[in-house]
């Protein structure tokens, strides 16, 4: 019978300092949330991302305004993994064609092209996974940090950035 | 012979044990996910339990409340409050992990890193989930302040 009180009190206890604890919590998450540079929304883009793209993690994403503003200083080489007839009827401005299966040939070569900037690769399809592909192709040859445009090729297009034509 | 494990079990000394276990578990986990909020943001995402708008409210917050339970456990500043909410984590995971189980979704863990290499999750993961869980619950009902923050105070 004591034991079950001493028992209830320090459930009380508990009860009262844990409400503590996640208000303290709270307040230090949503404060480093504020200062941190490197932050993800509070509200990610999940419902755009596909199983089959991020059941293939280990690579990042990266978001259409952040590879537009790299394009736009002209501090990112785009990698387009499609097939090369897609690849032919249009791709982004500048892109290279190069598919997942051919990175390890092409490393070199992409390493040149991309002279120190940020490699980004897409594909096109919120299904798609060649661009992840690519990406992870690529880290095996020692090229990390390659950045992945989800569903890249339709959502640059409808966004309205330029494009161009052309045989790879 | 009952009596001899029922104090075994109920040992501050045993206590203080798991503070320190559960204690270091959790500020390593938090301090993990603190550093790759999109890795931990997959992982929960990977669960498909939350809706997606309380996905990085999750993977923003969660991890800081690992941090302050750990330091409350190791340091022994509102011990019960800290294994009150362990207890509550663990069952939370306990049933995040058995509902995935039984889907038979080939998911990473997340628990402890946020790296997809992390190995699926397996029935081992519940088994080492539950061990906490128990743990968490006898630092709960028994732990005496041992080497604590509060108790140095007192003196």
């Amino acid at each position: 019978m004591l034991k079950q009180k001493v028992f209830q009190e320090r459930l009380k206890a508990g009860v009262k300092q844990a409400a503590l604890l996640v208000i303290i919590s709270l307040a230090l998450g949503i404060s480093f949330q504020a200062v941190r540079s490197d932050k993800i929304p509070w509200v990610g883009s999940w419902a755009t991302l596909s199983t089959a793209t991020l059941s293939l993690q280990s690579v990042t994403d990266i978001s259409l305004s952040e590879a537009f503003a790299l394009y736009r200083d002209h501090r990112a080489l785009f990698l387009d993994a499609r097939d090369p007839w897609s690849f032919e009827e249009g791709h982004l401005a500048g892109a290279v064609h190069i598919e997942p299966q051919d990175a390890g040939k092409q490393t070199a070569e992409i390493q040149k092209r991309a002279g120190g900037r940020q490699i980004v690769a897409y594909c096109d399809g919120a299904e798609c996974h060649l661009g992840v592909d690519l990406a992870k192709a690529l880290e095996k040859q020692g090229i990390s940090s390659v950045k992945v445009l989800i569903n890249g090729w339709s959502r640059w297009r409808e966004a309205g950035y330029p494009v161009e034509k052309g045989k790879p | 012979m009952k009596t001899k494990i029922m104090a075994f079990c109920s040992s501050p000394v045993l206590s203080l044990a798991f503070r320190v276990i559960l204690g270091s578990l959790f500020l390593y986990a938090g301090i993990a996910k603190i550093v790759d909020p999109m890795g931990f943001a997959l992982s929960i995402y990977n669960y498909k339990l939350l809706p997606d708008g309380l996905i990085n409210v999750a993977a923003i917050l969660l991890p800081w409340l690992e941090v302050i339970v750990g330091g409350s456990l190791l340091l022994g500043i509102g011990t019960a409050g800290g294994a009150l909410i362990a207890t509550a984590l663990f069952s939370i995971f306990a049933g995040a992990l058995t509902i995935n189980l039984i889907r038979g979704l080939d998911i990473a863990c997340g628990c402890f890193s946020t790296a997809a290499s992390g190995g699926s999750i397996s029935g081992f993961y519940l088994l080492r989930d539950l061990s906490l869980l128990l743990m968490s619950l006898q630092v709960l009902f028994f732990d005496k302040a041992l080497f604590s923050v509060t108790r140095l105070r007192k003196k």
